[in-house]
C-alpha cells in the first residue's frame, strides 16, 4: 500500500538511511509539485546511492522543471553512466534549486555553490592518525550511520564536535572527510562565510545556517576556525559579537531546536577563544585534539607529495625525522625549498637533476614549523593553566618531549 | 561605497577578535578602494593600535586628521597611538580637546583618568574617574580604575567593595577578573588569586605576563614561603623592622639569654635573610620548570 | 565638573619610570642616610613631584645631617651627655645607629610617597638601579665623611 507523506516522513525520522522511504518521499513531494524540497531528497539520495541513476534522474527532473537546464543535462549524463540506468528522459518544469554550500580547501575561500559531482574527502586521504582516525570511527561516524544500532545502546547520533590544534595539521580535511564518511549533505561554514555573515543580521543569517540543515537532514554542519564565530564573551568589546555567540547557543540547544540527525563539526587553531559555554554538555562538548603528524605520517606525506616530482633515492623517515612538529603545510614549504634549489643551480647551468635528500635536508632549515607556537602557547596551559579539559594535549606534549 | 562600509564592519569584526593579520589585509583592500578614507586610516590606525606599533598608528591618524580635522575617531586614536609612545604632554592636549567636545563622554574621562595614572597624578586622576562614574555609574574601564585608586591608596576595604559590585554586574568578564586578580593579591590572599590568574590565563595563553603572574602568586602562596611570612606581608619596611628587631633585638637580650642563645638568634635570622634571597628565585624557577 | 580639572597638568619632560622599592631600601641600607634622602629625591623627580616633595626631602637631609653631626659629636666629646651609656659612643655601634637612622629616614620617605611606589608597582614599570644606587651609596659615603669629619673637627676635643 502506498504510505502517505506523513508516514514517509516518520520513518525517515526513525532512519534517515532508508533508501526506499527517502526515494517514495521524493516523488510524493514532485507529484505534490514541491520541486525544491524533491530535489533536496535526490540530492540525498544521490550522496547516500552514488552507485544507483535513481537519484540523478530525479534531481534531473527537479533542475528541468525549476529551469535549470544545464543542471538537469549533467545530471541525466551522470545517470546514463550507472548501471541500473533505464531509458526515461527528465520531465518538463522550472524553478531554481536550492543549492548546497561548500567552503573550498585553502585560505581565502568563499562561499560556493558545489556540484553533487565534486571529489569528496574520505578518510583514506588524511595521511597518518590512524588512533584519532578510529576515535572518530566509533564516537562521531558510526553513531551518525547507524543510529538505531547505537539507539539500542543508549547512544545518540549528531550533536557537536570539536577538532583543536595547530594550524594546517588537517582538521579542515578530517571534517570534510567525517561529512563524506557519514554520506550526508554537508555545509561549510568558513572564515569568508563568517566575514559575510557580519554583514546585515548576523544573527538570521546564522539561523539560516542551522534551518537549511536542519530541512536536508541527515546533514553536516560544519564551522571552520570556530573563534571567529563564537568569540569569548568575556573577551568582547561590542555587543554585536555577544549577541552572535548568544544566538549560536540557541541553535545548538536541543530543547529549543531539533538537531537529531544534524551532526555539527567545528574546528579552530585556538580553542581557548572560544566562548566557554560552546563546550558544555549538549553544544561541542566532544573536543578531538588533531595533533601535528608523526614520523610515519610525515614520511608518507613526503612520498605521497613528492610521487609527481623527479626524485633520487630518499631515505623518507630520515628527512621526517629532521622535521618535527612540521604540519602538512611546513612539509610543502621544504619541498618548495627543495625544488627552488634544484631550479636555480640547474638555471645556473648545472644540468638537470632529481630532487636528493640532501635538498631537502638542507631546506629544512628554511622552514620553521608553524607548529610551534601553538604548541607552546598550548603547553602554557596545561602547565600553568591547570585546565584538565586538555588532557590530549599533555600527552602529546609529554610524547614530544615538550613537557 | 557600500562595499568600502562593508569592508570596515568586516575590518572591526576581525580586531574585535584579535585577527590582526587578517584585518590587515582587509584594511589594504579599503585603502585601495578610496585611500583618502578617514574611517579607513582610522582603522589602519587601530590595527597597528593592536600590533603595537604606535608611531605607525599615530601616523595614520594624523593622516586621517588631515583629511577630517573634526573625526572623533581619529583624535581618539591619536590619543591610544601617543599615550602608547610616552608622549604623554602631547596625548593629554588631545584628550582635554575631546572631553570639552563632549563633558559628559566617560570613555574620555576614563582614558583621561588612566593617562593621569601613568604619569603618577592620582589625585587628579581620582577625580576624573569620580566623574567618569557620574556620567557612567557602569562604565568598565572607569570600574577598573576606581578600584585600582583605592588599592594604590591602600584602601583596600574600599577598593574590594567596588570589586564586589564589579563582580555583580558582570562576573565573566575579563576586565572583571584582572581588577579581582589585583585586589586580591593586595590583600595577601594569594591563593584566590592565583585561581583567578589561573582562569585568565587559561582564557588567554599565549600573554606571558599572565604566566608570570601565576608563577609569582604560586610563589606566594607555597607553603615554603611561610617563614617569610614578615617580608612578605610587611614587604621592605617588614624586612627593615625585621634587621632593626634583630640587630637591636638581640643585642638588648644578649646580657639576659647569654651568648649561645644570642648566637643561635643571630645565625636564624642570617639564615632566614639568605632564605629570602635564594628561596623565592629558586622556587620560581622550580615551578616554571616543572608547572604548577 | 570642577573645570580646573580640564586645564594641563602633564608638563615638560615626561616621567620616566622610577626606581624599585628594593633599590631604594639596599641603597638607604648600605648608604646611610644621606644615600637614603637621594635616591627617593631621585624617585620624586621621576614621579613628577619634586615641587610637591621637596620641603619633605630638605627636612629628611636636614635630619640627616643633623644626625650625622650629633654622632660626630658624641664620639668626639665624651663630656657631652655624659649620662649617655659608653657604648653608644662606640663606632662600630655608631655604624649600626647610622644604618638605623638611614632605615627611618628611608621608611619616612617611602611613606610620602607610597602612593606613586605602590602606582609604579602596580601599573607602571621600574628601571635599572644600580647606577644611581651606586652614585648615591657613593655621594652618601663621602658627605658623611665630610660630615663628620668636619663636625668632629669644629667641636673639637676639650
Amino acid at each position: 500500500m502506498k504510505k502517505t507523506r506523513a508516514e514517509l516522513e516518520r520513518a525517515l525520522a526513525e532512519d534517515p538511511f532508508d533508501h526506499a522511504a527517502r526515494e517514495a518521499y521524493a516523488h510524493a513531494l514532485e507529484d505534490d509539485g514541491e520541486t525544491p524540497a524533491a530535489l533536496r531528497q535526490w540530492e540525498l539520495v544521490c550522496r547516500q546511492r552514488p552507485d544507483s541513476s535513481v537519484g540523478f534522474l530525479g534531481a534531473a527532473r527537479c533542475h528541468e522543471a525549476l529551469g535549470a537546464e544545464e543542471r538537469a543535462a549533467s545530471c541525466l549524463a551522470e545517470a546514463q553512466g550507472k548501471r541500473d540506468f533505464p531509458r526515461e528522459s527528465p520531465t518538463e518544469g522550472a524553478r531554481p534549486a536550492l543549492q548546497v554550500l561548500a567552503g573550498g580547501g585553502g585560505p581565502g575561500r568563499s562561499s560556493e555553490v558545489v556540484t553533487l559531482r565534486k571529489a569528496a574527502v574520505r578518510f583514506c586521504d588524511v595521511v597518518g592518525l590512524a588512533e584519532l582516525k578510529k576515535t572518530i570511527e566509533l564516537r562521531i561516524i558510526a553513531p551518525f550511520v547507524r543510529p538505531g544500532l547505537f539507539a539500542r545502546f543508549g547512544k545518540k547520533a549528531g550533536g557537536g564536535v570539536l577538532l583543536y590544534g595547530p594550524p594546517g595539521c588537517g582538521k579542515t580535511m578530517i571534517a570534510r572527510a567525517i561529512a563524506s564518511e557519514c554520506k550526508a549533505s554537508f555545509t561549510s561554514v568558513g572564515i569568508s562565510e563568517i566575514l559575510n555573515l557580519w554583514l546585515g543580521e548576523s544573527e538570521r543569517n546564522l539561523a539560516a545556517v542551522f534551518d537549511r540543515a536542519r530541512q536536508q537532514r541527515p546533514a553536516v554542519l560544519f564551522f571552520d576556525e570556530l573563534d571567529a564565530l563564537a568569540f569569548s564573551r568575556s573577551k568582547a568589546r561590542s555587543d554585536h559579537t555577544r549577541t552572535l555567540v548568544n544566538e549560536f547557543l540557541d541553535q545548538l540547544d536541543g530543547v529549543a531546536h531539533d538537531n537529531q540527525g544534524v551532526l555539527i563539526l567545528a574546528a579552530t587553531n585556538m580553542p581557548w577563544d572560544v566562548d566557554p559555554a560552546m563546550k558544555r554538555p549538549g553544544r561541542f562538548d566532544r573536543q578531538v585534539f588533531v595533533p601535528p603528524p608523526d614520523d610515519v605520517a610525515r614520511a608518507e606525506m613526503f612520498r605521497l607529495k613528492l610521487a609527481t616530482v623527479p626524485t633520487a633515492t630518499i631515505d623518507l623517515l630520515k628527512v621526517a625525522r629532521a622535521t618535527p612538529h612540521f604540519s602538512g603545510a611546513d612539509v610543502d614549504g621544504v619541498i618548495e625549498a627543495a625544488k627552488e634549489r634544484v631550479l636555480a643551480e640547474v638555471l645556473d647551468g648545472a644540468p638537470e637533476r632529481p630532487i636528493r635528500e640532501s635538498d631537502l635536508i638542507a631546506s629544512v632549515s628554511q622552514i620553521q614549523p608553524s607548529t610551534l607556537d601553538w604548541l607552546r602557547t598550548a603547553r602554557n596551559l596545561v602547565k600553568y593553566g591547570g585546565d584538565g579539559s586538555y588532557g590530549e594535549v599533555e600527552k602529546y606534549l609529554k610524547a614530544v618531549k615538550m613537557l | 561605497m557600500s562595499e568600502l562600509r562593508d569592508l570596515h564592519r568586516q575590518i572591526a569584526g576581525l580586531l574585535e577578535i584579535g585577527r590582526v593579520d587578517q584585518a590587515r589585509r582587509l584594511g589594504g583592500r579599503a585603502l585601495g578602494l578610496d585611500p583618502n578614507d578617514a574611517d579607513t586610516l582610522c582603522l589602519l590606525g587601530a590595527i597597528e593600535i593592536e600590533a603595537d606599533n604606535f608611531s605607525e598608528a599615530t601616523r595614520r591618524a594624523r593622516e586621517a586628521l588631515a583629511r577630517a580635522p573634526d573625526h572623533a575617531g581619529a583624535r581618539s586614536l591619536l590619543f591610544e597611538a601617543l599615550r602608547g609612545e610616552k608622549s604623554h604632554a602631547e596625548a593629554e592636549a588631545v584628550i582635554l580637546g575631546l572631553i570639552r567636545d563632549n563633558p559628559r563622554d566617560a570613555d574620555h574621562l576614563a582614558d583621561y583618568a588612566a593617562l593621569l595614572l601613568d604619569v603618577y597624578q592620582l589625585d587628579k586622576a581620582r577625580a576624573i574617574v569620580a566623574e567618569a562614574l557620574r556620567c557612567s555609574p557602569d562604565h568598565p574601564k572607569a570600574q577598573v580604575l576606581d578600584a585600582l585608586l583605592h588599592v594604590i591608596a591602600g584602601d583596600d576595604a574600599s577598593a574590594s567593595a567596588r570589586l564586589g559590585r564589579m563582580v555583580a554586574a558582570d562576573p565573566d568578564a575579563g576586565h572583571v577578573a584582572m581588577t579581582a586578580m589585583v585586589v586580591l593579591s593586595e590583600r595577601h590572599q594569594y591563593k584566590e588569586a592565583l585561581e583567578i590568574a589561573r582562569e585568565l590565563l587559561r582564557a588567554n595563553p599565549s600573554e606571558p605576563e599572565l604566566v608570570d603572574a601565576v608563577i609569582e602568586l604560586r610563589v606566594a602562596s607555597h607553603w615554603s614561603m611561610v617563614p617569610l611570612w614578615p617580608f612578605q606581608r610587611g614587604g621592605w619596611v617588614g624586612s627593615a623592622v625585621m634587621w632593626v628587631a634583630a640587630v637591636f633585638g638581640i643585642s638588648a637580650l644578649r646580657p639576659v639569654v647569654g651568648d649561645v642563645v644570642a648566637m643561635t638568634l643571630v645565625v636564624l635570622y642570617l639564615a632566614l635573610v639568605v632564605y629570602s634571597w635564594t628561596g623565592p628565585p629558586l622556587l620560581r624557577r622550580w615551578l616554571r620548570w616543572r608547572g604548577l | 565638573m570642577d573645570t580646573s580639572l580640564l586645564q594641563p597638568s602633564i608638563h615638560g619632560r615626561d616621567p620616566v619610570a622610577a626606581f624599585s622599592l628594593r633599590a631604594t631600601f639596599f641603597t638607604a641600607f648600605f648608604g646611610g642616610p644621606i644615600a637614603a634622602v637621594l635616591i627617593h629625591g631621585l624617585n620624586a623627580e621621576h614621579f613628577g613631584r619634586w615641587e610637591r616633595d621637596r620641603f619633605a626631602l630638605l627636612v629628611a637631609l636636614i635630619a640627616a645631617l643633623a644626625l650625622l653631626v650629633c654622632a660626630a659629636v658624641l664620639i668626639s666629646r665624651p663630656d657631652i651627655l655624659p649620662s649617655l651609656p659608653e657604648e653608644l659612643r662606640q663606632t662600630k655601634n655608631m655604624r649600626w645607629l647610622n644604618r638605623l637612622s638611614a632605615l627611618v629616614i628611608w621608611a619616612a620617605l617611602y611613606w610620602r610617597l607610597r602612593e606613586p611606589y605602590r602606582a609604579a608597582r602596580l601599573v607602571g614599570g621600574h628601571r635599572p638601579a644600580w647606577g644611581a644606587g651606586l652614585a648615591c651609596v657613593l655621594i652618601g659615603f663621602v658627605v658623611t665623611v665630610i660630615t663628620v669629619t668636619m663636625a668632629s673637627m669644629m667641636v673639637g676635643r676639650p
